[in-house]
């Protein structure tokens, strides 16, 4: 047997588990080696130390104290404690600390002993166990959780979720069997996939299965057409995913309706396309022919355009449908059955109230109640009118036409509010579209007038400019301040800008200028349009005579801004009115001449008869009854000195027309051959000075000079000598005879008769002279009237 | 020629009680209206020679009857002196002129008569008597 102390060593040191002894005291009495490799220091370093000990770590006090004192107490757990200590470099470790009391031969506690096991490696597996179980436990939960998810989303959701394997339906959800229109998903499962597709549709799909499953890449999503349970069509979106279980391949297809979104679709496609057409052309009559082929059949099976007439009348503008045939017929029966004005419904209505109309459902009854005839019912029936709506094409508040939409049972469709919606839109954009056209056409139109006109103004204009040109018509503008800024003609030398900017009083005389830029500020300040005719003179030029109009030149709002004007050169035409004018006036003072001098020669003519009434009145108041013949002559030859007066007269007048005196040697000339050849034998002879006598004295001179000679005839003989004489201003009439002359008693008053009165009253009043009757010395009565030289013979003799 | 034969009797107008002015510058004519008036019963006064010799005399003598030739020489013719006349007192003025389109302006300034020469010595008094007439009548009215 080895030393015992040796052994013990030597299983001490052959000992794996940590061993260290304390006494009673607390002093640390044993450690082996292990114990000293587990924590890190010598045995030295540990022996006799008290607690706490070097490898009790001081966040661990606490508790390791608390495991001291239990084991002082003898309470000790079973297995130990689990501990954490510390090494020597500051680490730490989990221990298994299994205390024991090491007890004396007596019985008594002398000091405990612990085994110490580094259980860190055993706690680390224990701890990644313990996660390791919680996680399967959280993803079984979760697990649990997200099947319970999916089959409540799977049965629940709104969207249709099917899954085929070798082309036949394994599985689908409800929403997939109420897509498809049938009452459950079991009532689905084992129809083949294609018996849901519209035969349309099916050599498409049934292809791209076979790709996808050949490997080709294939859409993953895709739109077709979807029958349903009552074989009614419907648009569906399909999202494809492939899935291999148990080596089963599945297809798992998400199925969406796409009707509503479709429709939309193709109503906006139909919208755009129509306002495309719309637009495309001004001739509404063709695009809406065009537009109501579009319309069908996406949305109506027949579509047909009205138009309302200026007269109230109705006319067919567009018939569409798919088949040509019958559109043809379509017009056919609209020429046979053509709408009545006053229908209470139907497109007349429409027109008239501008309110759309729309049947969802045309049930018989209304086809029977709007028929004219049988036939016509007949023919309506044909068609198999289902749906109906019209809308009314209004531009501007005013009803153009109208649009009706007819669903038959070729489509099945019936009209909802939203496809009124979408034909009322289309109405709308035809009105615009119709508007437009007819303002474009209204545009050309009034354009073409215009052109027209513009053309005939031209011409007019070309016209104006070539008469104006040649007229001598000057027109022109000015502004407010009577510059001109514009001038046609008005130039004498041609050059019309030169008098751009220029006002009347730089070339005109200013004389001239200041009468014309009178009348202008009056067109300026009163806006009334004038005329004159003025003078213009330019500058260093002669006259002209300007025959001139004015006018106010206003802008948009009637503001005055200047004046405009014309101005016609009458210098000619002024010359010669203005020679005219003298001729007239020349013509009117010869004609009142002529006048005056008709009327004096008629009132001398009276005057004369009343002096040949005078003379024939007293001789019969003298001889009453029984005049002398040798009075009578006496008379005659008084009558013709009256005439010889006239013949003067009328000869002057050949020269002068207002005679007003006559030349007493012309009295004399014209009246002595007269005397002269009213006597034989008897020689009469004269002698005369020569001045002008007022007519009136004239012929009171000559029935004088007859009395007188007339005396000398009858009361003298020999010879007669008649002389005239001026002295001063007194004339002397002498008559001389060669007779035994005056008896010595002789005395004019005492000796009155009617020709001695005569002699005295012609002296006295006509020529304001005196009479003297006496003999001459030779012999013979001398007879000498003597009398003031007038006036105006005085004046002429001056002369 | 006598004067009975030219007075009608069956007027109750008289020539004789009347004095008249003969306006008249021509002197066959004043000569002859001066034998006719005479005759007829009438007190010549001297003639005058024109219009304003006219006025003066008539103004002076305030004859009865006035003869008023209206072409006269001087400052204003018969009608003017006829006027003046008139304004300064009544009497009956009587105008002979050669003009026959002076009697509305005659009428106007009052003249009783307008008788158109040449002058007759037969119908000369009946007008001058329808004168004094005419006259007689505006100058008794109320």
């Amino acid at each position: 047997m080895p030393d015992e102390l040796e052994f013990r060593r030597a299983i001490a040191n052959a000992m794996t588990a940590g061993i260290a002894a304390v006494d009673c005291q607390g002093r640390q009495t044993y450690v082996n080696p292990a114990f000293c490799r587990m924590v890190g220091w010598t045995e030295e370093d540990l022996l006799g130390a008290g607690a706490p000990y070097a490898y009790w770590p001081a966040e661990e006090l606490d508790e390791i104290q608390a495991a001291f004192q239990a084991t002082l107490r003898g309470e000790v757990p079973q297995g130990g404690f689990e501990l954490t200590l510390g090494r020597a470099d500051q680490s730490r470790f989990r221990a298994l600390v299994s205390p024991a009391p090491i007890r004396d031969a007596t019985g008594d506690i002398t000091g405990w002993v612990a085994s110490v096991t580094d259980i860190t490696e055993r706690v680390r597996t224990e701890q990644a166990l313990q996660e390791e179980i919680a996680e399967r436990k959280r993803v079984a939960e979760a697990l649990r959780e997200s099947e319970l998810k999916l089959r409540s989303l799977f049965e629940n959701a709104r969207e249709a979720i099917g899954i085929a394997a070798k082309g036949k339906i394994a599985f689908v959800n409800p929403a997939f069997a109420r897509l498809f229109g049938y009452d459950s998903p079991d009532e689905m499962l084992g129809l083949r996939v294609l018996d849901n597709v519209a035969h349309a549709d099916r050599d498409r799909l049934a292809s791209m299965a076979r790709r996808r499953n050949a490997g080709e890449d294939v859409p993953y999503s895709y739109e077709y057409r979807g029958r349903r349970k009552d074989g009614t069509l419907c648009d569906l979106e399909n999202y494809v995913s492939r899935y291999e279980l148990e080596g089963e391949v599945y297809t798992v297809v998400t199925t969406r309706d796409i009707t509503a979104r479709k429709k939309k679709e193709v109503e906006r496609q139909f919208l755009t396309e129509a306002s495309a057409v719309l637009a495309s052309s001004l001739d509404y009559e063709q695009t809406l022919q065009q537009v109501a082929d579009l319309a069908v059949p996406r949305i109506a099976d027949w579509c047909g355009v009205d138009m309302l007439e200026e007269d109230g009348s109705i006319s067919q503008l567009a018939v569409a449908h798919v088949d040509p045939d019958k559109v043809k017929w379509g017009h056919e029966l609209r020429r046979r059955y053509p709408p009545d004005p006053s229908a209470e419904r139907g497109l007349p209505n429409v027109l008239r109230t501008g309110k759309p109309e729309i049947y969802s459902h045309l049930p018989d009854e209304l086809l029977v109640a709007g028929a004219r005839d049988a036939e016509h019912l007949e023919m309506m029936r044909k068609i198999g009118l289902d749906s109906l709506m019209m809308v009314p094409i209004v531009a501007r508040g005013r009803i153009l036409g109208a649009i009706t939409f007819v669903a038959t049972d070729e489509s099945g469709h019936h009209y909802t509010d939203e496809d009124l919606y979408l034909a009322e839109g289309l109405a709308a954009r035809s009105g615009i579209a119709i508007d437009n056209a007819r303002l474009y056409r209204a545009a050309q139109n009034e354009l073409a007038e215009r052109r027209r006109v513009q053309e005939a103004l031209h011409d007019s204009e070309a016209r104006f400019r070539f008469a104006l040109a040649n007229s001598g018509i000057a027109v022109y503008t000015q502004d407010r301040d009577l510059r001109y800024t514009w001038v046609y003609n008005g130039a004498s030398n041609g050059e019309d800008a030169h008098l751009y900017g220029k006002t009347d009083s730089e070339f005109l005389i200013l004389e001239d200028a200041v009468v014309l830029e009178e009348i202008k500020r009056r067109v300026l300040r009163t806006g009334n349009e004038e005329r004159y005719v003025v003078r213009a003179t330019p500058i260093g030029e002669s006259p002209l005579y300007l025959d001139t109009s004015f006018a106010p030149v206003r802008d948009r709002e009637g503001n005055i801004v200047g004046i405009t004007g014309t101005a016609n050169d009458i210098t000619e035409r002024k010359k010669a009115q203005d020679a005219l004018a003298r001729h007239q006036e020349e013509i009117e003072a010869l004609n009142a001449r002529l006048r005056r001098s008709m009327r004096e020669t008629h009132h001398r003519v009276k005057n004369n008869l009343q002096v040949i009434t005078a003379l024939v009145n007293m001789q019969q108041m003298q001889y009453e009854d029984l005049v002398p013949s040798a009075e009578l002559q006496r008379l005659t030859q008084h009558i013709q000195a009256l005439a010889s007066i006239h013949d003067l007269l009328t000869h002057q007048a050949q020269t002068d027309s207002e005679v007003s005196d006559i030349s007493v040697q012309d009295v004399l000339d014209q009246l002595m051959p007269t005397v002269q050849r009213l006597v034989d034998g008897r020689r009469i002879s004269f002698a005369t000075h020569d001045i002008r006598l007022p007519v009136r004295q004239s012929t009171a001179f000559a029935v004088l000079v007859n009395e007188l000679v007339s005396n000398a005839i009858k009361h003298g003989s020999g010879a007669i000598r008649v002389e005239f004489s001026v002295e001063g201003s007194t004339a002397a009439l002498q008559v001389l005879d060669e007779g035994p002359g005056f008896p010595v008693d002789f005395d004019p008053v005492s000796s009155a008769n009617t020709g001695l009165e005569l002699i005295g009253s012609l002296t006295r009043m006509d020529l304001r002279g005196n009479a003297r009757f006496e003999n001459c010395e030779t012999g013979g009565a001398r007879v000498v009237i003597e009398f003031p030289v007038p006036l105006l013979a005085r004046t002429r003799g001056e002369q | 020629m006598s004067g009975t034969h030219l007075e009608p009797t069956d007027s109750a107008i008289s020539f004789a009680d009347k004095r008249v002015l003969v306006v008249e510058d021509e002197g066959i004519t004043q000569m002859q209206l001066d034998k006719v008036l005479r005759r007829a019963g009438f007190t010549v006064l001297p003639a005058a020679l024109n219009g304003e010799q006219g006025v003066e005399i008539a103004l002076r003598e305030r004859p009865d009857v006035v003869l008023m030739d209206i072409n006269m020489p001087g400052a204003y013719n018969g009608l003017e002196a006829a006027r003046r006349i008139l304004s300064e007192f009544s009497t009956c003025v009587v105008i002979l002129t050669a003009y026959a389109d002076y009697d509305k302006e005659a009428a106007e300034i009052g003249a009783s008569g307008y008788i158109v020469k040449p002058l007759d010595g037969q119908s000369l008094l009946p007008q001058l008597r329808e004168a004094l007439e005419r006259y007689d009548q505006r100058h008794s009215r109320p």
